[in-house]
């Protein structure tokens, strides 16, 4: 069979835009067909040394990828190497492994997960999210050794070469956070949408990648030549010289335009009226901190702090001091802005005393879980006011509703103020408190918040899901999200009215303002401020190099005029289309 | 055979890092451990998959049974690390 006819065209949803052409890496999270062989009793020594050979080889794999994470994103994420290794080393797993080989004359993968079988049976039936949870752990560390057993590559991350493409059923965010820039070129998914976690993270780390594309991990063998095009969502395996050579010249024209882009860095993002929009980094991992600063951010407009607390414990004031003044020095003396913890109570399970909540969205988390747990909301603050002398830092505090819990958050702050006056360290004394305008509850009272705060963030991602009514991570009712419906206009507009009358900046952090449709848009609606993934940063700046107050505010005044989402984004994309095209970075 | 009661005060219960902490503490002993919860009956106390599969709440109640030259001072031990908000010592 030619290479042509093997060519196989896969469809998904494109999740992070750009090219990439590599060898798939197939990352198997499920185990592997497992022959229930019999061995012959003379065999069976050797059948255990082969066991303990393998065991031992997973193990070295861990400790080095452990290390590896460690070193690239600290020892947070780490821990959940230590505590797989802990598991792989198990005696009782050994043990029951070796009593099926020598009594049963188990094969060494039959005996192995016949035992990691009884053990997840166990652990499914324990009544906590948290421990439950683990049972991925336990799947992964199987998983490793019945490769090596099977005589197969290595799947550990760390053995990922430049050039690969990673194919995965479904990836976890932990584990995109893995996944290294410089270790991949591009990621396909079976599972996952668009504004999963897991896409987010990709398009911050400028990872091409496509998501749902349903049976990539199957249909893709390991070694196979794959093109991964994360602007048009399609994977090409196994490609024909043609669109090999088609690709090849995408691909540089990809990397010309990329290195045009970080030449104009330096530029200042200015409207051709004069009018500076200052572009800001969202960062959800302290890895990204390169990339803002690469592509010219000026500040971080929102550092998603969650991260910090998806480890097996709560981070100490210290760890996250560790961690903010990274990004501090990075950036001074442009500002950090730092979003207090914004989880949902299941996200939290292995810390707090949860209960399941019939709508998590309007649940207990954000400000609502900091207010009522204020050690620890006090142990962030403080951190954050220590880690402020290394820069500047602002206090960004999500889910608010009420001024009440503006109020209440406020005296949390100044008593870890005081506290640290008392106990006579240094800190940021001029911290300024922001609010996210998330529910449509602060947009609509902006005016009594704008008397008490130093600036607003519009947080548009949850602030559309509010003001429709839609969870966007349900398919059914997806499709009704709209940022650009004209009530969520409407509501931006308010807000940034108020922050102009009051003098206070107002910011914008969802995604939509790292969309190059909505920059001339969200312009004219009034915003100075936005703040976006850092690959976007220069993309959007050739925009706002490109247009004009005037035509902006001609626009944005259009657009609330209209009855619909669909109407505001054809309107934008007929005025944007000829402007993109001559753009250095071509068509969106 | 020792046998000693012990109820968890770690706050955050057995999850996996004090499972670990408790597993390397019993890992130190020559005598075999083994703790019991309820209706799990004597899983091996060295083994962190069984450690975990207690599921040990704060407030739970755990059986330690060691045996063997050591025996005395294990139970001792493994009972006052049990006993004591340990994560937070560490």
């Amino acid at each position: 069979m030619t290479q042509t006819e093997m060519h196989k065209r896969l469809s998904g949803i494109a999740a992070a835009p750009g090219i990439a052409i590599g060898r798939a890496f197939i990352y198997h999270k499920e185990v592997p067909h497992i022959a229930k062989r019999r061995i012959a009793s003379h065999q069976v020594e050797s059948e255990v040394e082969r066991f303990l050979q393998s065991l031992h080889q997973a193990g070295e794999e861990i400790r080095r990828t452990q290390r590896l994470v460690e070193m690239e994103q600290g020892a947070d994420l780490a821990q959940i190497f230590a505590a797989q290794l802990s598991m792989l080393e198990d005696v009782e797993v050994k043990e029951q492994t070796l009593v099926l080989i020598r009594q049963k004359c188990y094969s060494a993968e039959h005996a192995f997960s016949v035992t990691l079988q009884r053990m997840k049976r166990i652990f499914e039936r324990i009544e906590n999210d948290y421990l439950r949870d683990r049972l991925t752990d336990v799947m992964d560390i199987e998983n490793q050794v019945l490769i090596r057993l099977a005589g197969g590559d290595l799947q550990a991350l760390h053995s990922l070469r430049a050039n690969a493409v990673v194919v995965i059923h479904e990836l976890l965010p932990s584990e995109a956070a893995q996944l290294g820039r410089r270790f991949i070129k591009g990621l396909v998914t079976d599972i996952g949408g668009a504004t999963s976690h897991t896409s987010i993270i990709a398009r911050s780390m400028r990872l091409p990648t496509v998501v749902g594309t349903e049976n990539s991990s199957r249909e893709i063998r390991s070694g196979d030549i794959v093109i991964v095009d994360g602007n048009e969502g399609v994977v090409h395996v196994r490609p024909g010289l043609e669109v090999l050579r088609q690709y090849r010249n995408q691909l540089r024209r990809q990397v010309r335009r990329e290195r045009g882009l970080q030449a104009r860095r330096e530029l200042p993002a200015t409207t051709v009226d004069g009018r500076e929009i200052t572009l800001m980094a969202n960062i959800d991992l302290p890895v990204e901190i390169q990339a803002a600063v690469e592509h010219g951010a000026r500040g971080v407009g929102i550092y998603r702090t969650e991260f910090l607390y998806m480890g097996y414990r709560l981070p100490s004031e210290e760890e996250q001091i560790k961690s903010y003044e990274h990004i501090i020095e990075a950036l001074a003396p442009d500002p950090v802005v730092i979003r207090t913890i914004d989880l949902g109570g299941d996200k939290l399970s292995h810390v707090l005393d949860v209960t399941p909540e019939a709508n998590p969205f309007l649940g207990w988390r954000g400000i609502r879980i900091s207010l009522e747990t204020p050690d620890l909301f006090k142990t962030q603050l403080r951190a954050l006011l220590r880690a402020g002398i290394k820069g500047e830092v602002q206090l960004l505090l999500p889910m608010i509703s009420s001024l009440d819990e503006l109020r209440q958050a406020r005296a949390i702050f100044e008593e870890a103020k005081a506290e640290l006056r008392a106990e006579g360290r240094d800190f940021q004394e001029d911290c300024k408190i922001g609010v996210m305008v998330e529910v449509p509850s602060v947009g609509l009272m902006a005016d009594q918040f704008a008397r008490e705060i130093d600036f607003f963030s519009l947080g548009t991602n949850d602030l559309t899901q509010y003001a429709l009514a839609v969870d966007r991570g349900n398919a059914r009712v997806a499709g009704l999200y709209d940022t650009f419906h004209p009530a969520v206009l409407k509501l931006i507009k308010m807000v940034a009215d108020t922050g102009r009358q009051h003098g206070i900046p107002v910011s914008i952090c969802g995604e939509v303002a790292g969309d190059p449709l909505a920059t001339l848009l969200l312009v004219g609606l009034g915003l100075e401020s936005l703040s976006l993934s850092p690959g976007l940063i220069p993309e959007v700046k050739e925009i706002v190099r490109s247009i004009s107050l005037v035509e902006a505010d001609q626009i944005a005044a259009q657009c609330l005029e209209m009855a619909t989402g669909v109407a505001v984004r054809s309107r934008l994309e007929e005025v944007m289309q000829e402007r993109l095209s001559s753009l250095p970075f071509g068509s969106i | 055979m020792i046998q000693k009661t012990v109820v968890v005060k770690n706050r955050l219960g057995i999850h996996a890092r004090p499972a670990a902490i408790l597993v390397q503490g019993a890992s130190r002993f020559k005598a075999d451990v083994f703790l019991s919860k309820g209706e799990v009956q004597r899983i091996n106390g060295k083994s962190i998959m069984g450690v975990m599969m207690l599921a040990a709440e704060q407030g739970a109640e755990i059986i330690i049974e060691t045996e063997g030259e050591d025996a005395t001072e294990a139970a001792e031990a493994l009972g006052t690390l049990l006993g004591s908000d340990f994560e937070d010592q560490i």
